[in-house]
C-alpha cells in the first residue's frame, strides 16, 4: 500500500512538472497579470534587501536585457526568493555577490549566457531591441544575442566606452531587418521553400480577398433600371375589347362558385381501371351538380374575345381560391411580367377539361344537343385563347383546348356517328378550319421576346447600349423564378432559400451579361425561326437545336446562360408542336369529309383524292413525308395515319406505345428530363380513329 | 571618406573574404581590421557586418564556430570555405578587371614604373 501512494505520488508529482513545464513561459507573465514583469522583478529584488552589488547584479541578469526573453518569470522570481533566503544568513560581501552573480546562468540553465559576459544597460537594452527585432527562431535569436553580446564585450575589454559601442553599431531597426533577412537565408531548404509558400499563398489569398471585396461591391452596388412597362403591353390587347365582350368575367364567375377541389378525371384515358372507373363516378356526379355553372362557362365560350386584364381588382375573389400559392405577381412597379403566371389561362384549361369531361357524359347519354354545344364551346374558347398577348404558353393551351375538342369530335366520329347530324358536321367542319385562320398553325414566340426583355430589365443594369450586369434584385429574381432558375431540374419543388451576398456576388459575375444573353437569344429565335419556316416534312436538323441542348450540358454554363435556360424552354421543340396539331386538325376534317362522303354514298371512298373539292379543299399532307395522309379501309372502317418520325409507311401499324399526348411516332428529338428510348420509333403515327391514352 | 552604399555593396564581402584568407577571425576582429587595413574606408558598424557574415554564412563561403579565448570570454570564429575561395578568386578577378578598365580610361592614375 505504501509502495501503491509513493508511486501515485511520483506520478502527480511529474506531471506537475510537466504542467509548469508548460506553463512556465513568458506568456504567462500577462496571464498572472504581471504586464511588466521587468519592473515586477525589480520590485522584488528591492523587496528582499540584498546587498547593493547582489542587487545590481541581479537586477542585470534578471530584470533588464535581453535574457530575460528567454527565461519566465516564474523562474526569476524563484530565484530570487531563494537567493534571498540563503544569502540572508551570510554577511553582504562584494566577493560573495561577484560569486553567486557569475553562478546565475547555470542555476538558470541557460549555461550560454556566461558569466564573462556583463553588459553595462545600455548594451545590454541594444542587443534586447535587435534579437526581439529581428522575431527569429528561439536557437537562432540565441545566438545572435550571445554573438552580439560577445561583440560588445570585447570592445569592451578593448577599452571603448559603452557609447562609442553603441553608437557604431548602427541602426539597430536595420540592423535587426539586416539580420533577419540573412538569416532567414540560412534556413533549411524545406523551411524556405514552404515560407516563400505560406508567402504565396497569404499574396494570393489576400489578392483574392481583395478581389471579392470588390466583387461583392460592385455586385451590392449594382441597380436595375426599368424603363418599359411591359404589363401595359400585355392589357393593351383585352384593354381594347369592351367590356360587354369580355369572356373573362364570366369564366372568373364561374371559377369561384365551381366547388373545389375539381374532378381528377381524365376524360381522354383509359377507363378500364377500377380507380379510373371510381373516379369517372365522382366526375359524373360533380358535373351534373354544377351544370349551371358549366352553362356559364359556355355563354363565355359565345363571347368574341377573351378580355383579361392582369391587374384587374375584380379578380380578387378568383385569386383566392387560386390553386397555386404564389405571392402577389403585381409587386414591384412595373410588376414582373414572368410573376404573373398566367394563371387565369391555366384555369381556363381546366375548364376545358370539364366541357370535354361533359361532352363524353353526353355523348354516352346520347345527348346530342349538349354534346354539340360543350364541343362548339371548346372550339371557340381557344380562338378566345388565341387572342390573348401572344405568349406560347397561351398559345400551347390553345392548341390544347382545340386537341380536346378534336378529340372529342373524332371518337364521337368513330363510336356513335349518328349523334352529328349533317349540318352538324359541316359546321364543325367550318369552325375547326377556321380555327387561327386556318393553314398551318404555329405558337407565336413574340411574347417570348417581352418576358425576356422584361426580365433581364428587373435583373440587370443599364449601361445605356443595352448591356450591364446582373444585380441583386436580379439574383432574387432568378431565384424566386416559378421553375426554379439556378436550382436543378429535380428541385424545382423545393423552397429555395436564398443566397448569402458573397455567394450571390460571384453567381453574378459567372453569369453572362444582358447584351450576350439578348443576343442570344434573339439569335436561338432567329434561327428557329428560318430553320423551321417551311412545312415539317422539308425540316433538317439545325445547329441551334444542339446549341440550346449545350446550354444545359455543363453546370457552369448553365449558371452563366441560367436567365436563357429558364426563359428559353425547349423553345426549339416549339414549332413541332404547331406541326402536330396541324396534322391532327387536317386528320379530323378529313374524318368529317369521309363520314359524309359515307353518308351520301354509302361507302367508304377509294382514295382521299375523292373528297376533293366538294368535302375537302385538297388531301391534306402527312407532314413528316410531304405525301398524301395515308388512308385505307380495315374492318369497313376508315384509317388515317401518318407514317410517322421514321418516314417509313407500316401501313397503319401504330408504334408499341403510340398512347402518350403526342405519340412516340411524332417526336422528332425532344428535350426531356429522363432518358428515353432511341428514336425514332419504328411504326406510324394513327390519327383517325383516335388510339387510346395510357 | 564616406563610401556610396551601392559600392560597399560590393566591396564588403570582398574585403572580408580577404580578410579571413589569412585565417579565422572573429566579428569584433573583422570590425577593426577592416577600418585599420583600409584607412577607414571600409570601416562598417556591425549592423553591416554581422547580417554579410550571416549572408555569406548562407552562401556557405564562411564556415563559423564558438571558440573560447584566452580570457574566458566566448568568440564566435568565422573561416573561409573552399567555395568561399574561389569565390574570393572571382571577385578579384573582377576587381582587377575593373581597375584596369579605370586606369585604361584614366579615372585611376597609372603606377609608376618599377626600376630604372
Amino acid at each position: 500500500m505504501a509502495e501503491k501512494t509513493r508511486s501515485t505520488d511520483s506520478r502527480r508529482a511529474s506531471w506537475t512538472k510537466t504542467i509548469w513545464n508548460i506553463v512556465e513561459t513568458p506568456i504567462t507573465d500577462l496571464v498572472q497579470g504581471r504586464i511588466n514583469p521587468r519592473s515586477s522583478i525589480e520590485r522584488r529584488i528591492d523587496a528582499q534587501g540584498f546587498p547593493e552589488p547582489l542587487a545590481r547584479a541581479l537586477r542585470l541578469r534578471l530584470a533588464v536585457g535581453w535574457r530575460r526573453l528567454f527565461t519566465s518569470h516564474r523562474r526569476r522570481a524563484a530565484l530570487v526568493d531563494t537567493l534571498a533566503e540563503t544569502l540572508r544568513a551570510l554577511a553582504a560581501d562584494d566577493a560573495i555577490a561577484t560569486t553567486v552573480a557569475a553562478r546565475i546562468p547555470t542555476l538558470l540553465k541557460r549555461p550560454w549566457l556566461t558569466s564573462s559576459i556583463v553588459l553595462p544597460s545600455p548594451l545590454d537594452r541594444l542587443v534586447e531591441q535587435v534579437v526581439r527585432r529581428t522575431r527569429l527562431w528561439k536557437s537562432e535569436s540565441q545566438d545572435v544575442a550571445a554573438e552580439l553580446a560577445s561583440h560588445f564585450s570585447e570592445g569592451l575589454a578593448a577599452g571603448e566606452s559603452p557609447a562609442s559601442l553603441a553608437e557604431a553599431f548602427g541602426d539597430p531597426q536595420q540592423a535587426a531587418r539586416l539580420i533577419r533577412r540573412a538569416k532567414l537565408r540560412n534556413r533549411p531548404l524545406r523551411h524556405r521553400m514552404l515560407r516563400r509558400a505560406m508567402q504565396a499563398l497569404c499574396l494570393l489569398a489576400l489578392a483574392v480577398a481583395l478581389f471579392e471585396c470588390l466583387l461583392i461591391a460592385r455586385f451590392v452596388l449594382a441597380r436595375p433600371t426599368i424603363t418599359h412597362n411591359y404589363l401595359e403591353d400585355v392589357n393593351a390587347v383585352a384593354l381594347r375589347v369592351p367590356k360587354s365582350e369580355r369572356a373573362w368575367p364570366l369564366y372568373r364567375s364561374a371559377l369561384v362558385k365551381l366547388e373545389r377541389p375539381l374532378p381528377n378525371w381524365d376524360p381522354f384515358a383509359d377507363h378500364s381501371e377500377d380507380r379510373e372507373r371510381n373516379d369517372r363516378k365522382k366526375a359524373t356526379a360533380y358535373l351534373v351538380r354544377n351544370e349551371p355553372l358549366l352553362e356559364l362557362v359556355r355563354q363565355a365560350a359565345h363571347k368574341p374575345h377573351l378580355g383579361v386584364v392582369y391587374g384587374d381588382p375584380e379578380d380578387a375573389a378568383w385569386r383566392k381560391v387560386f390553386r397555386l400559392k404564389t405571392a402577389d405577381p403585381f409587386l414591384g412597379s412595373p410588376p414582373l411580367l414572368i410573376n404573373l403566371g398566367l394563371a387565369q389561362v391555366s384555369d381556363l384549361r381546366a375548364l376545358a377539361l370539364l366541357l370535354a369531361a361533359d361532352a363524353i357524359m353526353a355523348r354516352e347519354a346520347q345527348d346530342a344537343r349538349r354534346l354539340r354545344a360543350d364541343v362548339v364551346a371548346l372550339i371557340e374558347m381557344a380562338e378566345q385563347l388565341s387572342d390573348h398577348y401572344p405568349f406560347s404558353i397561351t398559345d400551347n393551351i390553345s392548341f390544347s383546348v382545340f386537341n380536346m375538342a378534336l378529340k372529342t369530335t373524332a371518337e364521337t366520329l368513330a363510336t356513335a356517328p349518328e349523334l352529328f347530324a349533317r349540318d352538324d358536321l359541316v359546321e364543325l367542319a367550318h369552325r375547326v378550319s377556321a380555327y387561327r385562320g386556318g393553314g398551318r398553325l404555329r405558337l407565336r414566340m413574340d411574347g417570348e421576346f417581352a418576358f425576356v426583355h422584361d426580365t433581364f430589365q428587373h435583373a440587370f443594369t443599364d449601361d445605356g447600349d443595352g448591356d450591364g450586369r446582373l444585380t441583386p434584385e436580379g439574383v432574387k429574381v432568378l431565384m424566386d423564378f416559378p421553375f426554379g432558375l439556378l436550382v436543378p431540374f429535380e428541385d424545382l419543388n423545393r423552397p429555395q432559400s436564398d443566397l448569402s451576398v458573397p455567394l450571390a456576388a460571384n453567381v453574378a459575375a459567372i453569369v453572362a451579361r444582358r447584351k450576350e444573353l439578348t443576343d442570344l437569344a434573339e439569335h436561338y429565335f432567329a434561327e428557329i425561326e428560318r430553320g423551321r419556316r417551311g412545312p415539317m416534312w422539308e425540316w433538317a436538323p439545325i445547329a441551334v437545336e444542339e446549341e440550346l441542348i449545350a446550354l444545359t450540358d455543363d453546370p457552369l454554363r448553365r449558371v452563366r446562360y441560367a436567365p436563357l435556360v429558364q426563359l428559353l424552354p425547349a423553345i426549339e421543340s416549339l414549332p413541332r408542336i404547331g406541326e402536330f396539331y396541324t396534322q391532327t386538325r387536317d386528320a379530323l376534317l378529313t374524318a368529317i369529309a369521309l363520314e359524309l362522303f359515307h353518308r351520301r354514298s354509302g361507302h367508304w371512298p377509294k382514295n382521299l383524292a375523292e373528297l376533293a373539292p366538294d368535302l375537302l379543299p385538297e388531301v391534306p399532307p402527312d407532314r413528316f413525308t410531304g405525301r398524301p395522309l395515308n388512308y385505307r379501309v380495315v374492318n369497313d372502317k376508315p384509317l388515317l395515319y401518318s407514317a410517322g418520325a421514321d418516314r417509313d409507311d407500316d401501313g397503319g401499324r401504330p408504334t408499341e406505345d403510340n398512347l402518350s399526348r403526342f405519340g412516340r411516332a411524332t417526336m422528332w428529338h425532344i428535350r426531356q428530363l429522363k432518358p428515353q428510348k432511341p428514336l425514332p420509333v419504328d411504326g406510324d403515327w394513327v390519327l383517325y380513329p383516335p388510339v387510346k391514352r395510357d | 571618406m564616406k563610401i556610396e552604399r551601392e559600392l560597399m555593396r560590393g566591396a564588403g564581402p570582398v574585403a572580408v573574404l580577404t580578410l579571413l584568407k589569412n585565417g579565422p577571425m572573429y566579428g569584433y576582429e573583422l570590425v577593426s581590421a577592416l577600418s585599420e587595413c583600409s584607412a577607414g574606408v571600409l570601416a562598417m558598424g556591425q549592423s553591416t557586418l554581422y547580417p554579410l557574415l550571416y549572408n555569406l554564412e548562407a552562401q556557405r563561403y564562411v564556415r563559423p564556430q564558438w571558440r573560447e579565448a584566452e580570457s574566458g570570454r566566448r568568440r564566435k570564429y568565422y573561416a573561409l570555405t573552399a567555395k568561399g575561395e574561389k569565390r574570393l578568386a572571382r571577385e578579384v578577378r573582377q576587381w582587377q578587371a575593373v581597375a584596369e578598365a579605370m586606369t585604361t580610361i584614366g579615372v585611376l592614375p597609372r603606377p609608376l614604373p618599377v626600376g630604372g
